[in-house]
């Protein structure tokens, strides 16, 4: 009986020990393949940004893929997605979607371009159609410029009504602040007794 | 004779002062027994009892606009009664609209069930203080101004109308979504607490209006618009 009990104990103590030498011997593996340096594969760098129209019936995305940006408008009622633009990466510039992006009625949205000299701001049609004089886009900064130039862009805040983008302006040699209209259809800018702060 | 004289003049100066204070006390005691002139948010449709309104392929106006109204879709199982049970397992519902960062936050207990942009007074003051939500509607009619200020907006969507003593819920405040305009994080209305659309509807129904002795769901609104 002594001897079949001490059997069993060498037993236990022998597969104990190999288990443990067993698991001790993998971790030590593991560390060694983690120490080996990855593989380098060309990954590509990949983001987007998601923004839904204020009564969630469109959503629009900014896919970033390598050196390109690519616009997309889903409608959410059945699934469909449209490619509405694709633009190569300048530089420094980054395009954002602003929370206040899309137009009351789903009908325009606009994206902030940030740029290192003054940022743009860019309107679309969801339709992914062009605008009556062929621009994909209509940019807001170069026209205000032009066309206000004792004022200088401050920030696109959102839409005043469907038509209408609120932009928010300082005079260029003053503290005065003044809020314009700019009116998509006819491309104009309208000056404003109220500031939008 | 002259004592007599001296005794004149000594007396006439403290009954003009005591006329003063008494003038002083009745104007005060008016001023805070009477209800305090709170103007309406919206000086059209608050002639009227707020009231459950739809219409359909309308068109309203804002900002001297045209603006498609978007068609409210009723479906079978909403339900447009009060819910009570203003205690979840999560702890009292609460909401805060901050006025200087344009935020509402709403909150169970310390869980934060929502926060968001929105659009406080900028034609009117939006009210500070404590309040209590007083009834919801699914969509209501709301219409003011004058001039190049008129608007007129059937269908606001999700209405939540708030009250405490010194401004009535017929007064017309309240928290809604809104289609006539996407400017939030700014001050864009008439006294009321604009939201997108799909954020107004969670918190619709998710909030509890006042109904049988049961009070509706808190509402704090602090903080300035920024100058």
């Amino acid at each position: 009986m002594k001897i079949k009990v001490s059997i069993f104990i060498l037993i236990v103590t022998f597969l104990t020990f190999f288990i443990t030498s067993e698991l001790n011997n993998k971790k030590n593996k593991t560390i060694i393949t983690s120490a080996v340096p990855p593989m380098v594969t060309p990954i590509e760098t990949e983001t987007t940004s998601l923004m839904d129209s204020p009564d969630g019936a469109k959503t629009l995305m900014i896919e970033k893929r390598d050196n390109f940006y690519t616009i997309f408008v889903t409608n959410n009622s059945n699934g469909n997605k449209i490619q509405v633009f694709r633009k190569e990466k300048i530089n420094s510039s980054q395009l954002e979607i602003p929370y206040n992006t899309w137009s009351p009625d789903n009908l325009y949205f606009f994206l902030k371009e940030k740029n290192a000299v003054a940022d743009d701001y860019l309107v679309f049609q969801s339709s992914g159609e062009s605008f009556s004089n062929n621009l994909s886009n209509l940019s807001i900064q170069e026209p205000f410029k032009l066309k206000v130039p004792n004022y200088t862009i401050e920030e696109v805040t959102g839409w005043a009504a469907p038509n209408l983008l609120i932009v928010n302006t300082k005079q260029n040699d003053s503290n005065n602040r003044v809020s314009f209209w700019y009116e998509v259809p006819s491309q104009s800018f309208i000056q404003l007794g109220t500031y939008f702060k | 004779m002259r004592k007599k004289i001296k005794r004149k003049h000594k007396s006439f100066v403290p009954a003009y002062l005591i006329v003063g204070v008494m003038i002083f006390l009745v104007l005060f005691i008016y001023k805070m027994i009477l209800p305090k002139n709170i103007p309406c948010a919206n000086s059209i449709s608050c002639k009227k009892e707020p009231k459950f309104e739809i219409e359909t392929n309308a068109t309203g106006i804002f900002n001297i606009q045209p603006v498609p109204v978007p068609n409210i879709m009723l479906s079978k199982n909403e339900d447009t009664s009060p819910v009570l049970g203003l205690k979840t397992a999560l702890g009292e519902k609460r909401i805060y609209v901050n006025l200087a960062t344009q935020t509402l936050s709403a909150y169970e207990g310390s869980s934060l069930f929502m926060q968001t942009p929105i659009s406080s007074g900028l034609w009117g003051k939006t009210p500070k203080g404590d309040f209590i939500i007083w009834s919801k509607f699914r969509a209501t009619r709301m219409a003011g101004g004058s001039g190049a200020d008129y608007y007129d907006l059937p269908n606001v969507p999700y209405v939540m109308f708030f009250f405490n003593d010194e401004v009535p819920g017929s007064s017309g405040f309240s928290l809604h979504g809104t289609y006539w305009h996407n400017n939030f994080g700014h001050a864009m209305s008439h006294g009321c607490v604009n939201m997108k659309t799909t954020d107004a509807g969670k918190i619709y129904d998710w909030a509890d209006a006042s109904s049988d002795g049961h009070a509706g769901t808190k509402i704090t609104i602090y903080g300035d618009l920024p100058i």
